[in-house]
């Protein structure tokens, strides 16, 4: 249940009403959750059914004028972290955080092959590996980790380099995997006699 | 205009009794201004696209077209003049011209057709502009691998080439080196209007260049913008035996 705890995070840094937390978290956090304005409003109910979040009454400068409703009309509710909610938050924050397993469509295509999937298999490690290199292209021209340290810049910016490097060295150890495995299938391919697909049944 | 054109380009290599193909069928266009980064593990046939761009070697098929200009019609005189006008190479084995100073060794293109002191100049000017001027007075075993890199460039920029081929120049840097040295390239690729190809070795070195592209037993592999028209089925390493038997 990391998003409530998101929520929560971008509620201890300021107060906000739902869809700025949206906007706060594609901007600190990235696009990779594909979270909606859905999940952060279910997100605030559990906070508030807690205790750990609360609605507050706006005050001037939380919103211009023009934004203190919202498109519908109805009142925009402006929460803010409560003292529990605060403490909650550090102690997630000083916790162990848990690791998705690695689940990939390629994978099951792989364990699940016949001997004549074979030649189809290593052309779509390339398909792959040219996937890889799609989402390489979205960082192009990003700024190094290293200039914005030392630029001084805020947090938040660094932060989310931080979370883009994941995902450069995520996509390189995956096309390095791809180069692995179509090496060894190569090789299968070229011994027909020692093909442990040939072998599966 | 496309400055520099590989076609199918195809190169082989025996190994023992084998032949095997170092590149396949490759195909890559540069234009001016174009900063290319191909990442490829060793022994992937980074080293011999470079080669084969820059004339040295020919391929065994397929063709390398630069300024519209067919190499293999050039004679082997003419393709060595193209290194030392419009095609400008830094290699990972580089070295300085033994005896001279690094200033020296920089200007050394430029001494033939200018005097000293102009090529010189010129050689502090470069030495600057790459961020190592403080190299200009040392000798080679004093700089370190980067200010190596930064020389390597220098020599290969003085020349005011078209065409820049860069085998792995961040290899043995620190991160700070290495994206300085590749915002350097950036930089002549986009206020001079180079155009650059570079290898290497992994994925954050290639995220300060314009294009990308990944090099595996001698097939470029590309993302969708690279692809145009339709796909073409490349010859498999390994397949080429059979072809030519």
């Amino acid at each position: 249940m990391s998003v409530k705890y998101a929520v929560l995070g971008l509620l201890a840094q300021r107060r906000g009403y739902g869809y700025d937390l949206v906007q706060r978290f594609e901007e600190q956090v990235g696009p990779a959750w594909q979270l909606n304005a859905g999940a952060i409003y279910v997100a605030l109910d559990k906070l508030e059914q807690e205790g750990l979040v609360r609605p507050i009454a706006p005050l001037d400068g939380d919103a211009p004028a023009t934004r203190r409703r919202t498109a519908r009309g109805a009142p925009r509710v402006i929460y803010e972290a409560t003292p529990q909610g605060l403490e909650r938050f550090e102690d997630w924050m000083a916790t162990g955080s848990t690791m998705a397993p690695l689940r990939e469509e390629l994978h099951l295509k792989l364990a699940l092959s016949q001997p004549h999937n074979l030649r189809r298999l290593i052309e779509l490690t390339y398909q792959q590996e040219e996937a890889c290199l799609e989402r390489l292209e979205q960082h192009l021209g990003g700024p190094p980790l290293d200039e914005l340290a030392a630029s001084g810049q805020p947090w938040p910016a660094i932060a989310s380099v931080m979370v883009r490097d994941a995902d450069v060295a995520h996509l390189q150890a995956t096309v390095e995997w791809l180069r692995r495995i179509r090496e060894a299938m190569r090789w299968l391919q070229q011994q027909p006699e020692a093909n442990p697909l040939a072998r599966v049944r | 205009m496309t400055l520099l054109s590989l076609d199918r380009a195809t190169k082989r290599y025996a190994r023992g009794y084998r032949e095997v193909a170092a590149l396949a069928g490759v195909d890559l266009d540069v234009e001016p201004g174009d900063f290319v980064a191909i990442w490829g593990a060793s022994r992937s046939g980074k080293t011999t696209l470079l080669r084969i761009a820059a004339g040295i070697e020919t391929p065994d098929d397929g063709h390398v077209t630069f300024d519209g200009e067919d190499l293999a019609a050039r004679s082997r005189r003419a393709r060595a003049r193209l290194l030392l006008t419009d095609v400008g190479c830094v290699w990972q084995t580089g070295r300085i011209t033994r005896g001279l100073s690094v200033l020296d060794h920089v200007a050394l293109p430029r001494f033939r057709h200018h005097s000293h002191a102009q090529a010189r100049r010129e050689a502090h000017d470069v030495l600057e502009r790459v961020g190592a001027p403080q190299a200009a007075n040392a000798r080679w075993h004093e700089l370190t691998d980067g200010e190596r890199t930064r020389v390597a460039l220098a020599h290969a920029l003085i020349r005011r080439p078209r065409l820049l081929l860069a085998d792995e120049p961040t290899a043995n840097l620190n991160m700070i080196e290495r994206e300085q040295v590749l915002g350097v390239l950036r930089s002549v690729a986009e206020e001079a209007g180079v155009a650059i190809v570079m290898t290497a070795p992994d994925a954050p070195n290639l995220l300060q260049s314009h294009r990308l592209m990944s090099l595996d037993e001698g097939r470029l592999v590309k993302p969708r913008s690279e692809q145009r028209g339709t796909l073409i089925d490349f010859p498999r390493p390994g397949e080429h035996a059979s072809h030519r038997a």
